[in-house]
């Protein structure tokens, strides 16, 4: 049995980390991603930090390695008339068109979904940008901290005596690029039970407001802002990190509740009455240096596997080196080794879920163009001389 | 009238508190009928039991028991709408009976029990394809359906350790950090949907249903792939860089007018760094050689902040950020929660919407994230009693005579929320 994806078509467009992840996932169940760069410099994950050994260089973004697995590779200055007629022959027989550019670009160039519908009734176009195809902001220049700030997360992370803060890496385009997988699956199934395709328009803003959830709907009924509260969380306590000796531990007493917790410790004075109830939270200052002072020997690997032996919901801060030598992610086989020309063979995460009868495909990310001759001559039957007048003029 | 994106799906959601009902969300606006299965004193918390969709935590503590019953009736809300709500007592044999004739008429079953719930039930993927042979089945504990964890039990606000995601989230020199809105739930959510669209596409192609094997750790680390491989290739932990962006510079959030008001800024080149020399008029930045590129500014990060926070904090955030805007530089302003779901952009879009309720209460909701421009996906219906539909479900779907209902109410294995207020 093949992979639930086999056989879909997608071209590529995007620029970023949203389009490259909704695409990396499609690719990982047997789509088949080209990516469409443009000539020389590529697309704009491959200028993004960090670098092999902190060199710039079109096949050097790690970044680009990670979020471009699975996929093929050509350049296409699809500004120009021959890379735009190139193009309108592969739409022709795509499934799925994923792209990012500024509102309107598309169809400016005679590439948009009412111009290339006619022909393939049955295509999606997906179109990832940070505030949507329209609306005042749709123009906007994004970013990873913009999209955070504008959709309502930067404010309510961080401490409460400092700046909002944002969440690290480049959360904030992964989460849009998830909402646009999702959203772009619902299209082609659509398509492939009624044969009518269409246009989907997916904010990386609004997909990080979706986060908020029962926080911002209370907000927005005027029952208060939420706080930052730094590292504790709103309600409950003590289910924050706490420092060990090795690293942090992320503290939780469910389903056992505060009695195991007090038991493991092994300190009476954790033992009085109005600790065990739901008004816990009060004593953090009494409670907080009992519980600093006992892990500051341990090991987070230790309190977290004691603690769910006695059925506390306790997990532990991962470095990529825990997440490596994780017993439970080496026993499911989560990493696989892949090999790049540029680094050589490392670890990968694998799938983000596993189906049964079905293979994950993580090959390597492609070189910058890698493909170009395969797609032109064996698929579109382009002559060598072409080929090369192609190159000289720029367009590939 | 065309129909919705997900005609025809029918999906039996057994998830409870948050990530599981956001996946199920997501199909349940595109149209999929989704059936909210829950039982008599396990119901999912509208407000009225202890625990609470997006409380990942067990009880809340320090908010009072009125405030806990109208958070936890948002947050239902907010993932329950458009679904349908379906009672079955799972520990009587008979409720076992209706639940596998359910999941004959179903093409999707969800479940985020611990592992091995769904096997000691006599009701796990290989029980249930015998009803329903074309089944997707997604199950979604912690840490997966094998190896040494597979036991351990784990909520959203863990997760986000446990993913890695938090390890890059700090202040420069500080702790790592929690998010405002503990991600994990939500993210792993939109996995679980995806999970379930990639196999009812290969479905609709071969045939065949699959079984999904969801571990929410492993869902989480994907959103950390690059900071595994510069681990791995350069040997170098994971940094907590406030808002600074270790290769570009300026970055950061500025103070502007009023109380805790703040803009974000980020400039991604030399042109966009003398746009926003010239917006706010400072000759002292813009003719400084040490700031000409951004290798340079980023030694002069705090200098730099210092003459635009002069800049921005007389100055109202929206207006900065339309300014900085206008002129081509990347500027956000720091939106608090009411404000994003309410801006001239989201306003533009739609994305709040409001549906009257039965009892004549006007309830906020915000739309799925994305518009497509054929089907759309929409807020249709409030989020269901415990079981609002039991008579349509059972009766009209199943064809189970009035008078077994009425036993099967009676003796416990279906029920109402009247009967559910404990």
């Amino acid at each position: 049995m093949g992979n639930p994806l086999d056989g879909i078509n997608v071209l590529d467009l995007s620029q970023g980390v949203a389009g490259a992840y909704c695409t990396k996932l499609l690719a990982g169940y047997g789509a088949d991603v080209l990516k469409i760069e443009p000539p020389n410099t590529g697309e704009s994950t491959r200028r993004l930090g960090p670098f092999v050994g902190d060199l710039p260089g079109v096949d050097q973004s790690l970044v680009h390695l990670y979020l471009n697995t699975g996929k093929r590779s050509i350049t296409l200055d699809i500004q120009a008339v021959e890379g735009q007629e190139i193009f309108g022959r592969l739409a022709a027989e795509a499934d799925l068109i994923v792209e990012s550019f500024i509102p309107g670009t598309m169809t400016n160039i005679g590439l948009g979904y009412e111009q290339l519908s006619g022909e393939n009734p049955g295509l999606v176009i997906t179109s990832i940008t940070f505030f949507g195809q329209e609306g005042p902001y749709s123009g906007y220049k994004g970013g990873e901290i913009i999209a955070q700030a504008v959709s309502g997360n930067l404010q309510i992370t961080g401490a409460p005596d400092r700046e909002p803060l944002m969440v690290g890496g480049y959360f904030a385009q992964y989460v849009g690029g998830q909402a646009a997988c999702a959203s772009t699956l619902m299209a082609i199934f659509h398509s492939m039970m009624s044969g009518e395709g269409q246009s989907v328009d997916c904010s990386i803003a609004e997909a990080n407001t979706d986060l908020l959830d029962r926080w911002g709907i209370d907000a927005v009924l005027g029952r208060g802002e939420q706080p930052r509260t730094g590292m504790a969380h709103h309600w409950t306590y003590p289910t924050q990190l706490y420092p060990c000796r090795d690293g942090y531990v992320a503290l939780g007493i469910e389903p056992a509740g505060w009695g195991a917790l007090a038991d493991m410790v092994g300190d009476d004075a954790l033992r009085k009455p109005e600790y065990t109830g739901p008004d816990r939270k009060q004593y953090h200052a009494d409670i907080d240096p009992i519980l600093v002072d006992w892990l500051k020997d341990l090991g987070k690997l230790e309190v977290f596997e004691e603690s769910q032996k006695n059925r506390m919901s306790s997990g532990i801060l991962m470095t990529p080196e825990d997440m490596l030598e994780s017993p439970q992610l080496q026993a499911r086989r989560f990493f696989e080794e892949i090999e790049h020309p540029s680094v050589g063979a490392h670890m990968y995460p694998g799938p983000p879920f596993q189906l049964s009868a079905s293979k994950w495909i993580q090959t390597r990310a492609p070189l910058l163009s890698e493909h170009t001759h395969e797609v032109l001559v064996g698929q579109l039957g382009f002559t060598e001389s072409e080929i090369s007048d192609l190159s000289v003029m720029g367009v590939i | 009238m065309r129909d919705p994106l997900l005609a025809g799906i029918r999906v039996l959601d057994m998830t409870q508190i948050r990530a599981g009902p956001k996946g199920s969300r997501w199909l349940a606006d595109a149209g999929a009928e989704v059936i909210k299965l829950e039982a008599r004193g396990r119901s999912d918390s509208r407000g009225f039991g202890r625990r609470g969709s997006g409380n990942t935590a067990g009880p809340m503590e320090s908010v009072s028991v009125e405030a806990q019953r109208e958070g936890n009736r948002v947050a239902f809300e907010q993932l329950n709408r458009n679904k349908l709500g379906l009672s079955i007592d799972l520990s009587f044999p008979d409720g076992k009976e209706l639940f596998k004739q359910m999941v004959g008429i179903c093409d999707v079953v969800m479940e985020n029990f611990s592992y091995g719930v769904m096997d000691r039930l006599g009701l796990g993927y290989d029980v249930l394809r015998r009803y329903r042979p074309d089944l997707v089945m997604m199950s979604m504990p912690a840490y997966g359906s094998s190896g040494p964890y597979r036991d351990y039990v784990s909520f959203g606000w863990a997760q986000e350790h446990m993913g890695g995601i938090t390890s890059r989230t700090g202040y420069q020199g500080g702790p790592p950090l929690k998010t405002g809105s503990i991600v994990a739930d939500p993210v792993n959510g939109v996995h679980g949907a995806i999970a379930v669209m990639t196999a009812l596409v290969g479905r609709a192609k071969t045939g065949t249903g699959r079984f999904i094997d969801f571990s929410q750790l492993e869902s989480m680390i994907l959103l950390s792939g690059e900071a595994i491989l510069d681990y791995s290739v350069n040997g170098r932990s994971p940094q907590r860089n406030g808002n600074r962006d270790p290769f570009l510079a300026p970055q950061g959030v500025y103070q502007c007018a009023g109380d805790d008001n703040w803009v974000s800024i980020s400039v991604t080149n030399d042109a966009e760094w003398v746009a926003l020399c010239e917006v706010i008029q400072s000759s002292e930045l813009a003719n400084e050689p040490r700031f000409a590129s951004s290798e340079l500014r980023v030694n002069y990060h705090d200098a730099i902040d210092d003459l635009i926070n002069e800049w921005t904090s007389k100055r109202d955030k929206i207006q900065v950020m339309i300014e900085l805007q206008n002129a081509g530089v990347p500027a956000g302003a720091v939106l608090d929660q009411a404000e994003a779901y309410q801006s001239p952009q989201a306003v533009s879009r739609d994305f709040l919407v409001e549906l009257v309720h039965p009892d004549g209460i006007l309830f906020p909701y915000s739309r799925t994230p994305s518009k497509f421009s054929k089907t759309p996906a929409e807020v249709r219906t409030p989020g269901p009693l415990l079981g609002e539909h039991n008579e349509y479900l059972l009766g009209t779907l199943l064809g189970i005579p009035e008078s077994e209902q009425q036993r099967l109410e009676s003796s416990g294995v279906t029920a109402t929320l009247s009967t559910d207020l404990g």
